[in-house]
């Protein structure tokens, strides 16, 4: 029997999974420190933020914290094992495009009219991080965005740190992003797949058992606002500075680790038709929800429990 | 007589410039010098640690491929939805 928590974090919803329910006390603690740490690194949206400093400074060598250090880095790979698909230099293109501010607040704004940004492609290749230096020069204008990589990263390293030091199964999400480490239930630890994060549990949809690495889902359709050129969303595509309008909906994939589940998913929704190969290349198991509904897998995505309400 | 004090001292300041002249030019040429060698030292390539790559997404052929998800059994109730966020 697994004991539940969740509670509000990153503008989503953080859920702790624990296959021990005398566990949950410690790694409730566990995780909500690691979530405070990372939001006060790597939030775009709090004045406080290391990272709001760091975009403050473009154009100007900044020391880091070993913290934010690790994250941009894990953005860095991310861009370059995606050649720029997944590109953390985009949080101008995303400013422009509405979303400027936390979520709800730009869910609850009166529609946005939308700027256009001189467009150059390929800016985080001129981003450079010195890890042992722990120093970070950034070209001038350039704002870095996080938002394709903290989250999962975040959900690794707390699903790992929760289960070495309590020795309980353990499951993160955070926004439908899922890490899992320690030893899974007996059948592993079930998801529901959806277009969002926060869909009943009880509610229809695909049901897969996942045992280890992570899973995570990017969505066109969740995290998305009305402005004068119609509904925006989040997941920018690098080639056009503006969001994604490839045929995919929703892309899911399970991989070695969250992180690179969510590098997956993103970079899936942004290449549009040509996903799918992309994906069966790089060892990874996907499935994709095409705008029209229909939905596709990769050769070993399993045929799974579909439960209609 | 005092012409000759007055050319003598004239001549003599006039050397003193000239000395002082030189060997600030001299000394400019030492600052100049020294300015343009110091930024040489910022030309060198950054030490940038060769970090392993956290996102390990299609890093190797010979890497294993994780695990694909199984489907859930029937009777276990999902703990979390993935979904867009």
């Amino acid at each position: 029997m697994t004991t539940t928590v969740s509670f509000p974090a990153f503008g989503t919803t953080a859920v702790l999974v624990v296959a021990d329910p005398d566990a949950v006390t410690t790694a409730a603690s566990l995780l909500r420190r690691r979530l405070r740490r990372v939001d006060h690194a790597c939030s775009r949206f709090r004045d406080d933020s290391e990272l709001v400093a760091v975009n403050r400074r473009s154009g100007e060598p900044v020391e880091l914290s070993a913290e934010l250090c690790g994250f941009v880095r894990a953005a860095l790979d991310a861009a370059h094992v995606t050649d720029g698909l997944v590109d953390p230099a985009l949080g101008t293109e995303l400013r422009a495009a509405g979303y400027d501010r936390t979520f709800a607040l730009v869910a609850a704004r009166d529609g946005w009219r939308v700027r256009t940004v001189e467009r150059r492609r390929g800016l985080w290749r001129d981003i450079e991080l010195d890890d042992v230096r722990r120093t970070l020069h950034v070209p001038r204008g350039v704002e870095l965005d996080l938002g394709a990589t903290a989250k999962a990263r975040t959900a690794d390293l707390a699903a790992r740190a929760i289960a070495e030091a309590t020795g309980s199964g353990t499951l993160v999400s955070l926004g439908g992003d899922v890490a899992v480490a320690g030893a899974a239930p007996v059948g592993g630890w079930t998801v529901l797949l959806s277009d969002h994060h926060d869909a009943s549990l009880d509610g229809p949809g695909e049901r897969i058992a996942l045992f280890e690495g992570g899973l995570a889902t990017s969505s066109t359709s969740a995290r998305s606002w009305p402005t004068d050129s119609g509904r925006m969303h989040h997941v920018i595509d690098p080639r056009t500075g503006v969001p994604a309008a490839g045929m995919w909906r929703t892309v899911t994939v399970a991989a070695a680790s969250c992180l690179d589940a969510n590098v997956a998913s993103t970079a899936a929704l942004v290449l549009g038709a040509d996903a799918l190969s992309w994906l069966e290349r790089r060892n990874v198991h996907a499935r994709l929800v095409a705008r029209t509904g229909a939905v596709m897998g990769t050769r070993d995505w399993p045929v799974a429990l579909e439960c209609s309400a | 007589m005092s012409t000759g004090v007055a050319l003598l001292a004239a001549a003599a300041l006039t050397g003193a410039f000239t000395a002082l002249a030189a060997a600030s030019t001299h000394a400019k040429k030492i600052v100049r010098r020294l300015e343009t060698r110091r930024p040489a030292a910022h030309r060198l390539a950054p030490v940038v640690a060769p970090a392993p790559p956290l996102v390990q997404l299609g890093s190797s052929s010979a890497a294993p491929r994780p695990a694909a998800p199984a489907p859930a059994p029937a009777t276990a109730p999902p703990v979390v939805a993935s979904g867009g966020s």
